[in-house]
């Protein structure tokens, strides 16, 4: 009998304590109970893009479709920049693969716990994989979590919710008349907000890491807004993040 | 629609769908083969955080002030309280009123 494991293990520590991690339908449900507050959040987003989509020219039907299978706000969102022409295109799934960027670091952040089960499993588990729901089970798992039913849980209670948001939105759009007279509009860019400064207020030296990620994100902006008016639809995004990510290759270790 | 419209339309959200997918899986399938570096998880955090910095500041670009304002209520807000729903509830507010002074 080897003593418990430490609550955080590397991937090769991870492989040698095969019994630690589970896969249970409690832990969906546990997971699900976990984040439905936030998931009521959630709703007024997927009508944000309900709406949106069905004013660009999507029917209800594509639009439902979409939040179904892909389950992404900002790949949902950024894809109605390239309609209609745009779809399919180049510069569309290389926008798409560009804003998912971030659920790659997710994957690997998540994968000492993942990867201890087998592979159907490991995508069952983040297959609906978001941001909450990465945040609820990251800490859960690093504060000893067994349960990777709890990861799809709480993916699937946002999922719910963004399906259902995006129904009443494209359904009622016309009706919910001008998102920008309740702010709806701008719930995306409050959002993401929200999420570049998380992490950052999530360090013991707050003002070191903001320094940190100055270069990085600025050029980001820079690029970002240059390449809205430079660059076609899209590209701007993809152009950002390949210079963001850049700079900290450069500036790392200096 | 037409039917090749219409192909188009739902081979394209097959795409994307399929891009996410693949997003959210290989995170978990590239550790398996390589170790994470400081510097390697650097870049991608960076690279991460970037797009989302892209993404707002688009948005202000082409909102102009009435976004500005909106997101720096909000990055105020979650400074100050770290509760990430207030602020988007207030940033949202403040673009409501925005809307109302005819920013």
């Amino acid at each position: 009998m080897h003593p418990p494991p430490p609550p955080s293990l590397t991937e090769p520590e991870a492989r040698q304590h095969p019994e630690r991690m589970g896969f249970s339908q409690r832990g969906i449900l546990q997971g699900m109970q976990h984040l439905a507050g936030i998931a009521v959040f959630i709703v007024p987003f997927g009508m944000a893009f309900g709406v949106t989509a069905v004013e660009k020219g999507m029917t209800v039907a594509q639009a439902m479709i979409m939040s179904v299978l892909v389950f992404s706000a900002a790949a949902q969102f950024a894809s109605l920049e390239f309609w209609p022409s745009g779809w399919p295109s180049l510069a569309l799934v290389l926008a798409t693969a560009a804003v998912s960027s971030r659920l790659v670091i997710m994957g690997a952040a998540l994968s000492p716990w993942v990867n201890q089960v087998q592979r159907p499993q490991r995508w069952g588990a983040v297959m609906l994989l978001t941001d909450p729901s990465f945040a609820d089970g990251f800490q859960a798992f690093q504060q000893g979590g067994r349960d990777l039913g709890r990861l799809l849980g709480a993916s699937l209670m946002l999922w719910l919710a963004w399906v259902a948001g995006t129904a009443i939105g494209a359904i009622a759009g016309e009706r919910i008349g001008h998102l920008d007279r309740f702010g709806i509009d701008v719930l995306m860019a409050a959002y993401f907000t929200t999420m570049i400064l998380g992490p950052l207020l999530n360090t013991p030296d707050v003002r070191r890491a903001a320094f940190a990620v100055l270069p990085s994100y600025g050029t980001a902006a820079i690029v970002a807004v240059a390449g809205l008016y430079l660059l076609p639809p899209g590209w701007n995004v993809v152009a950002a993040a390949v210079a963001g990510g850049a700079v900290e290759a450069w500036r790392h270790d200096r | 629609m037409t039917a090749e419209a219409l192909l188009s339309v739902y081979g394209t959200i097959g795409l994307i769908a399929f891009v996410l997918l693949a997003t959210r899986t290989i995170g978990g399938e590239l550790m398996t083969l390589w170790t994470m570096t400081p510097r390697l998880e650097a870049v991608l955090k960076a690279m991460g955080g970037s797009v989302l910095v892209a993404i707002v500041a688009a948005e202000c670009a082409r909102g102009g002030l009435r976004t500005g304002m909106a997101v720096l209520i909000a990055a105020a807000v979650m400074a100050l309280s770290r509760r990430p729903l207030l602020a988007i509830a207030l940033g949202m507010a403040g673009a409501a009123a925005g809307t109302w002074l005819n920013l």
